[in-house]
C-alpha cells in the first residue's frame, strides 16, 4: 500500500514531478553521454595509434626506450629471430613486426628536411597498420624503393606519390650514405608530431641505410589488446633481457596522459551535473513537504512516525529517480543510435585531423551513471524531507491548505 | 478508567505566555461519548490534541489506560495513536490519491493486519457508513458528507478505543451534520467505542454526550465535566 501510494504521489503535481524527472534525466543524459564520448575519444585515439603506429607494443632490449645512447645499435636485438619465433608461437599474437628506426635528412633534389625514418616490412605491416589514413597513394607493400611519408613532410619537400626522394643518413660506422626511395603514399594519421616528420621505407632499405642487418625493436599486433599483460610476462620470463612496453609507455600522450586528462574533466561534469539534479530535487522534495505538510500531520497523528513519512517520501523520490535515470539512459542511446557514425569532432590538440567520435557506451559506465543519478536524486530528497523530523503534529494539521 | 487528567495546562508562543490550558481536571471512562464544548480560544482544540496524545500536557499529569502519557517514548505514542486512537478532522484529511475504499485500509496496511481480515474490516466500516457502493471513487468526487463519513469509517476500521473527533460537523450543513452525529453515536453506543468531540455546534449535544465546558482555558463550571446533558 505504502509503494502504491507513494507511485500515485507522483501524479499528484504532474508539472513538479515532470520536472523533477526532466532534470534527473538530463543529468543522467550528461553523465552518461559524456563518459561515453570521453571513453569514446580515447578510445579512438588509441585505436588509431595502435594500427597506425605503434601496434600493442613493442619488444625493445631492458632499458633501451626512453634514453638517448651515441651508439644506439649497439643496444638493438641481440637475436631477434628467436624472438620473433617465440612470439609467433603465443595464441593471440596475430603479427610480428621486426622495426628499425633512424634520423635522416630527406633531398628532393632542391632542398633537404630532416625527418624520423622507419625499416618497416611493407609487404607485412600493410594489412595490420590499416588505419595511417593515406590522403594520397598506399602503402608500401612488397615495393623494394617505396616509401611512405606523413603529409606535413610532404608538403615541406614539396613531393606527391610517384615522386623520387634521396634518404641521406648516417652508417653505424659514422660514414655518410644514401638510399633511394619512390613515394607510394601520403599519410596523416592525425598526430601532428608523426605527420610532419615520419616516413617509412623498406627494412632492408633502411639496413643498407645503416649498414647493418640488426632490428631494433619488434612491434607486436594481437587479436585483443586484453591479452597484452600475459604475453608480456611471459616473454619477460622466457627473454630476462628484453621488455615488452605496451601502448600505454610508447603513445605516452594519449593513452595514459590523455585518459588522466579526461578522466579529470569528467569527474568536474559529473560533480556538476551531480549538483544540478542535487539542488533541484532538493528543492522540489522541499516544496513537496510543504505542500502536503497537513496530510504529513494527519499520517502522523494516525500513529506514523517521521521515519515512516521520510521513507514514503523517500520511496516516492526513488520512484523519480529511477524513472528519470532510466529516461536518460535511454536518451543516450538514442543520440548513440543516431549518431551512428560518430560525433564529427575538430582536431584535438596535437592533432590536425578531423576524428568522428562515437560514443563508447559499456554496461558499466550505464548501471554506473544510474547508480549516480538515483543515489543523488534520493539523496537530495532524503535531506528535504529530514524538516519532517522537525514536525509538530498539531501545527502541521492545523497548516493552510 | 481510560483517561485520567490532572492540573493539566498547556501554553502556546514563546516562553509559552499564551496560556490556553489551565489546571484542568479530566476523567473519562471506556464507552462514554464526550463533547468538549466553549468559545473560540478556550481550550477545547487543546484539550483534545492532549487526548488524541498528539500533544502533551506541559503540567500536570496524564494518564491513559492508567500510564502516564509524559513518561512515554515516541514510538509508544505512535503505537497507542496507531492502533488505539482513530481521529476525524473538520476538513476530512482524506488522502486524495486513494480511493475511498483504500484510505480506509491504508491505516490497517500500516497496522500489519492481513489483507483477508483487512478487506472484512474495511467492508463492515463502509456498510455502516452507507458508502460501500462509493468504494472505487475518490475523494474529489464525494460531497462534504460523504467525504467526513468517509473519515469516520477510516477512524472506525482501526477498532480503536477513542475516536477523537475536532468539529466534525463544522463543514457540513445542518441535515447532513445530524445525520454523521447519529452515525458517531451508533458507533459509540453499538461497539462501545469512546467518542471525544471538540463543537461549537449546539446540535451536537442532542445526542446525550456528557459535555465538558471550558472557558478562558479552565473547566466552567470547574467539576471534572460531570455534567450530563441531552
Amino acid at each position: 500500500m505504502l509503494a502504491k501510494f507513494a507511485l500515485r504521489n507522483i501524479r499528484r503535481n504532474q508539472r513538479r514531478s515532470l520536472v523533477a524527472l526532466g532534470t534527473i534525466a538530463v543529468g543522467v543524459f550528461g553523465l552518461l553521454f559524456l563518459q561515453g564520448f570521453f571513453s569514446g575519444l580515447i578510445a579512438l585515439h588509441k585505436e588509431n595509434s595502435i594500427h597506425s603506429r605503434f601496434g600493442h607494443g613493442q619488444i625493445m632490449t631492458k632499458g633501451y626506450w626512453g634514453q638517448a645512447f651515441e651508439k644506439p645499435w649497439e643496444h638493438w636485438l641481440k637475436d631477434p629471430e628467436a624472438i620473433m619465433q617465440y612470439l609467433r608461437q603465443q595464441p593471440h599474437v596475430q603479427a610480428v613486426f621486426p622495426r628499425v628506426q633512424f634520423f635522416a635528412l630527406l633531398s628532393n633534389g632542391r632542398m633537404n628536411v630532416a625527418g624520423r625514418g622507419q625499416g618497416v616490412v611493407g609487404a607485412e605491416e600493410k594489412n595490420f597498420f590499416n588505419k595511417m589514413n593515406f590522403i594520397e597513394g598506399g602503402a608500401i607493400g612488397g615495393q623494394r624503393d617505396g616509401m611512405v611519408l606523413g603529409v606535413g613532410l610532404a608538403r615541406a619537400l614539396g613531393v606527391k606519390v610517384g615522386d623520387n626522394l634521396t634518404v641521406m643518413g648516417q652508417t653505424i660506422d659514422g660514414t655518410i650514405n644514401a638510399i633511394d626511395a619512390r613515394v607510394t603514399g601520403i599519410f596523416q594519421v592525425g598526430m601532428k608530431e608523426a605527420d610532419d616528420t615520419l616516413f617509412q621505407v623498406q627494412l632492408s632499405e633502411a639496413q643498407i641505410l645503416l649498414n647493418t642487418q640488426s632490428v631494433e625493436s619488434i612491434t607486436i599486433g594481437l587479436d585483443d589488446e586484453a591479452h597484452w599483460e600475459s604475453l608480456s610476462q611471459g616473454l619477460g620470463s622466457t627473454f630476462p633481457d628484453y621488455e615488452a612496453l605496451s601502448i600505454y609507455v610508447l603513445d605516452q600522450v594519449w593513452a595514459e596522459n590523455g585518459q588522466l586528462f579526461l578522466t579529470a574533466l569528467l569527474n568536474i561534469f559529473r560533480l556538476v551535473f551531480l549538483g544540478m539534479i542535487m539542488l533541484a530535487i532538493y528543492n522540489s522534495a522541499s516544496n513537496t513537504v510543504l505542500e502536503r505538510k497537513r496530510e504529513l500531520g494527519m499520517l502522523r497523528a494516525n500513529g506514523e512516525s517521521p521515519q515512516d513519512l521520510i521513507q514514503l517520501l523517500v520511496l516516492e523520490g526513488l520512484y523519480l529517480a529511477l524513472a528519470g535515470a532510466t529516461l536518460g539512459i535511454i536518451m543516450t542511446l538514442v543520440v548513440h543510435i543516431l549518431s551512428g557514425h560518430g560525433i564529427p569532432m575538430p582536431p584535438t590538440p596535437g592533432t590536425n585531423r578531423l576524428l568522428p567520435v562515437r560514443l563508447h557506451l559499456e554496461s558499466s559506465s550505464i548501471a554506473m551513471a544510474l547508480l549516480l543519478g538515483v543515489l543523488t536524486s534520493t539523496a537530495a530528497t532524503f535531506l528535504s524531507t529530514l524538516q519532517v523530523l522537525r514536525l509538530s503534529i498539531v501545527q502541521a494539521i492545523r497548516a493552510a491548505a | 478508567m481510560l483517561y485520567v487528567g490532572q492540573q493539566l495546562s498547556f501554553a502556546y508562543g514563546r516562553d509559552h505566555k499564551d496560556q490556553v490550558l489551565n489546571s484542568v481536571d479530566v476523567e473519562i471512562t471506556r464507552g462514554e461519548g464526550i463533547c468538549l464544548t466553549g468559545p473560540s480560544g478556550s481550550g477545547k482544540s487543546t484539550l483534545l490534541h492532549l487526548l488524541g496524545l498528539i500533544e502533551a500536557p506541559q503540567d500536570g499529569q496524564l494518564l491513559f489506560l492508567g500510564k502516564p502519557v509524559h513518561l512515554m517514548k515516541e514510538d509508544e505514542l505512535n503505537d497507542l495513536r496507531r492502533f488505539h486512537i482513530g481521529f476525524v478532522f473538520q476538513d476530512f484529511q482524506l488522502i486524495d490519491v486513494l480511493s475511498v475504499e483504500e484510505n480506509v485500509e491504508f491505516f490497517l496496511t500500516r497496522q500489519q493486519i492481513p489483507k483477508t481480515l483487512r478487506k472484512e474490516r474495511v467492508e463492515q466500516a463502509l456498510q455502516d457508513l452507507g458508502l460501500w457502493e462509493h468504494r472505487f471513487k475518490r475523494p474529489h468526487e464525494l460531497s462534504g458528507g460523504q467525504k467526513q463519513r468517509v473519515a469516520v469509517a477510516r477512524a472506525l476500521a482501526k477498532h480503536p478505543l477513542v475516536v477523537v473527533a475536532d468539529e466534525p460537523t463544522a463543514s457540513l450543513d445542518s441535515k447532513t451534520g445530524r445525520q454523521l452525529m447519529e452515525n458517531l453515536k451508533a458507533i459509540q453506543e453499538q461497539r462501545g467505542v469512546t467518542l471525544i468531540l471538540a463543537s461549537h455546534d449546539p446540535m451536537v449535544l442532542e445526542f446525550g454526550l456528557r459535555e465538558i465546558r471550558l472557558r478562558d482555558g479552565r473547566l466552567n463550571p470547574p467539576n471534572k465535566g460531570t455534567r450530563y446533558v441531552g
